[in-house]
């Protein structure tokens, strides 16, 4: 016997999901609410908490140079903060009130961000760190001998590129292997949803 | 056994409480057939299930009742399904405290015939492309294409011509010709 489009209808329907215990469903969404708020008050006080103890272990009242390395830090650090902060792809982004097409194309924006900070930003973010650590050094390490202070600017700048470098090209392997896939998704659908 | 006041007295349930379980107890079945017309496996559907209703439970007190609540919680669902893939499965595992047991088998009892055609008319949406499958299964729980076009974000020409695609697709599929015919 041929299955019209009615019959299929009602097979689907027919399908019922389990009723499972709902107090122990809405306890388990209130726990995953309190810790992804727990999650997101501990990042949000990474950068204040490292700020506050640079400030507080660092002689920055003796000396304008310090302060300003200080201060550059600090710039870089919020900045890059918030660069990550608003690139992130949050499960919950805006699922509630985009059409398809609108969320499609926000999300594609965030993960083209996201390579954007990765490939570009973090060496700028590495060139600033570098120089403020630089100029921080070149007053704390004055007393010592002229070799010492250079081999320390020298090593400290290599270090920071060197670590900086690595650490992106590993983010950069790992967008590929888990960001790229889905980018490639979302743009297929999205020509789908122009056309 | 000495029990304290708090395991005696039931606890009170909030508005939001109330409001979710009203919501999951009229739309956990369309919920759970989107899930399966999207995701092969049940342990993936299961996740994908939890994930929708997480965001559901989040966004609750946001919702402005500027459209239709069944068509908030569909589009909440379809954009989740859309972007949902094993690697995105195993970053969310990390997040929900929602147990691990949460099994939404069907108890019902088909007859063997019903069976094979369930299991084909999924192989049959998981083969649509993705912008279809959201038509086909928002089709499927006779939504109008008012609230399909505004879920999908395409226009509702356009979705009057990809359901007569889906129609034809589905019901082909579903009607496989014998051999030599």
């Amino acid at each position: 016997m041929e299955t019209n489009f009615n019959d299929i209808q009602q097979l689907w329907q027919s399908q019922k999901a389990t009723s499972f215990d709902l107090n122990a469903l809405v306890e388990g969404l209130k726990k995953t609410e309190k810790k992804q708020k727990r999650e997101l008050v501990g990042i949000a006080a990474i950068t204040p908490v490292t700020l506050s103890f640079l400030f507080w272990a660092m002689p920055w009242k003796e000396s304008q140079a310090i302060l300003l390395s200080l201060i550059v830090i600090a710039v870089a650090m919020i900045w890059v903060g918030w660069l990550i902060f608003s690139s992130l792809v949050k499960p919950s982004d805006n699922s509630e009130s985009f059409s398809n097409r609108e969320y499609l194309k926000t999300q594609l924006e965030k993960l083209k961000f996201r390579y954007k900070i990765a490939g570009k930003y973090m060496y700028f973010y590495a060139f600033l760190l570098a120089a403020a650590i630089n100029v921080a050094y070149f007053v704390l390490l004055a007393p010592l001998s002229d070799t010492i202070r250079i081999t320390a600017h020298v090593g400290i700048t290599v270090i920071i590129f060197v670590v900086m470098h690595f650490s992106i090209k590993k983010r950069i392997q790992k967008y590929d292997k888990t960001l790229k896939p889905i980018m490639e998704q979302l743009e297929k659908l999205l020509i789908e949803v122009k056309n | 056994m000495v029990y304290g006041p708090s395991q005696l007295i039931p606890k009170m349930k909030n508005s939001k409480e109330l409001q979710f379980e009203g919501l999951y107890k009229i739309h956990k079945d369309k919920i759970h057939r989107l899930c399966l017309g999207f995701v092969k496996e049940k342990e993936l559907a299961n996740d994908l299930f939890q994930e929708i209703l997480i965001k559901i439970w989040r966004h609750l007190d946001s919702f402005k009742g500027e459209s239709e609540i069944s068509t908030w919680i569909f589009r909440i669902a379809y954009n989740t399904a859309l972007t949902f893939s094993d690697r995105e499965k195993k970053k969310d595992e990390k997040q929900t405290e929602i147990s691990a047991n949460l099994d939404l088998s069907d108890p019902e009892n088909y007859s063997q015939e019903q069976e094979i055609l369930i299991q084909m008319l999924y192989e049959a949406i998981n083969e649509l492309p993705e912008l279809d499958r959201v038509i086909a299964t928002l089709l499927l729980e006779n939504t109008p294409y008012k609230d399909i076009a505004e879920i999908s974000g395409i226009s509702e020409n356009y979705v009057a011509v990809k359901v007569n695609r889906i129609k034809a697709s589905l019901t082909q599929k579903l009607n496989p010709q014998p051999h030599g015919n």
